[in-house]
């Protein structure tokens, strides 16, 4: 009797809190929103590795072929922009939709920023400036630290449960630490190289796990 | 609220500013009709509200938790806590 009345009170526990976590994160765990970001991040990959990241480098390359590099990454920004608009309309179609309330909008803009700072503060204040002006490079891809702490605060915000971030912040830290050791070289082009791949994995593969795990929840309804 | 389908679309709602009937049916996993059963009891007791208007010119229902079904669902969940630490306690235990 109470094994049973425990059983079933487990049931209804973990069957509503996971509704909670749900409602809650419905508009973060639209994970294929992000996929098409992910992939013009490696499309933006393959540019990094075609154009010379430097300032001799970049004076050198023909206008023409730089003007094309840049109209070819503000399109694929462009439509993954529409791309993802596409897919939202379709998770509302397919799932409904859920309004958030004030207090979790915030929290969402924060993790969003925090991000943000992650990837550009290391990349773009500290170690650009020094590879322009001083030639000089960081030991470490500090970028991918950054990264990786951005990554366990998005896990921590989604309820700590979605695992696959923390796989993910794993693999960050161990190519930070295999940067440390000269793997890629040590210089600003490779940092950003490899920030940006990392980035757009993280994104592609965090996005379609999401997915995954808002599917299985969100169950068609029964005959 | 004891049953099942409500605690989940009653603890859903108070995570979220409002829901809409498409959403409340996925997580549910009920047909229109039990769904709409459903809502129209905790409506009834004063614990939702639900408000019908057109999304791009198609019919959309939105569903929100009031402060008494806010609260309801808060006293549900103290109690069901209760229920779970006081079966642990009765278990049995291995020698």
């Amino acid at each position: 009797m109470v094994c049973t009345t425990e059983h079933s009170t487990e049931i209804q526990i973990t069957g509503a809190r996971r509704a909670q976590q749900i409602a809650a994160h419905f508009l973060d765990l639209q994970g294929l929103r992000q996929v098409p970001f992910g992939i013009v991040l490696l499309s933006l990959f393959a540019v990094e590795m075609i154009l010379p990241l430097s300032r001799e480098g970049i004076k050198a390359t023909p206008l023409s072929t730089l003007l094309w590099m840049l109209a070819f990454v503000v399109t694929a920004f462009a439509v993954a922009f529409l791309a993802s608009t596409r897919i939202s309309a379709w998770y509302r179609w397919q799932f409904g939709t859920v309004e958030q309330t004030r207090h979790q909008r915030l929290a969402g803009r924060l993790i969003a920023g925090v991000g943000t700072l992650a990837f550009t503060v290391p990349l773009f204040t500290i170690e650009a400036p020094l590879w322009t002006v001083y030639r000089q490079a960081l030991p470490v891809n500090f970028a991918l630290f950054t990264m990786c702490l951005g990554i366990v605060c998005f896990w921590w915000y989604l309820g700590r449960s979605l695992n696959h971030y923390l796989v993910l912040a794993g693999l960050g830290l161990v190519l930070g630490v295999a940067s440390a050791m000269g793997l890629p070289p040590a210089t600003w082009p490779w940092h950003l190289r490899e920030a940006t791949l990392y980035l757009a994995v993280a994104a592609i593969v965090g996005g379609v796990l999401d997915h995954r795990a808002l599917v299985s929840v969100l169950s068609l309804p029964e005959n | 609220m004891h049953e099942p389908a409500r605690l989940v679309i009653l603890t859903a709602l108070a995570s979220c500013a409002s829901a809409d009937f498409v959403f409340l049916q996925r997580i549910t996993g009920l047909t229109n009709g039990n769904l709409s059963a459903h809502l129209a009891k905790l409506s009834e007791a004063g614990l939702v509200v639900i408000e019908k208007r057109f999304i791009e010119r198609k019919p959309n229902t939105q569903v929100v938790l009031t402060p008494r079904g806010r609260r309801a669902v808060n006293e549900h969940w103290r109690r069901l806590e209760q229920l779970r630490a006081g079966a642990r306690e009765l278990r049995p235990r291995s020698p």
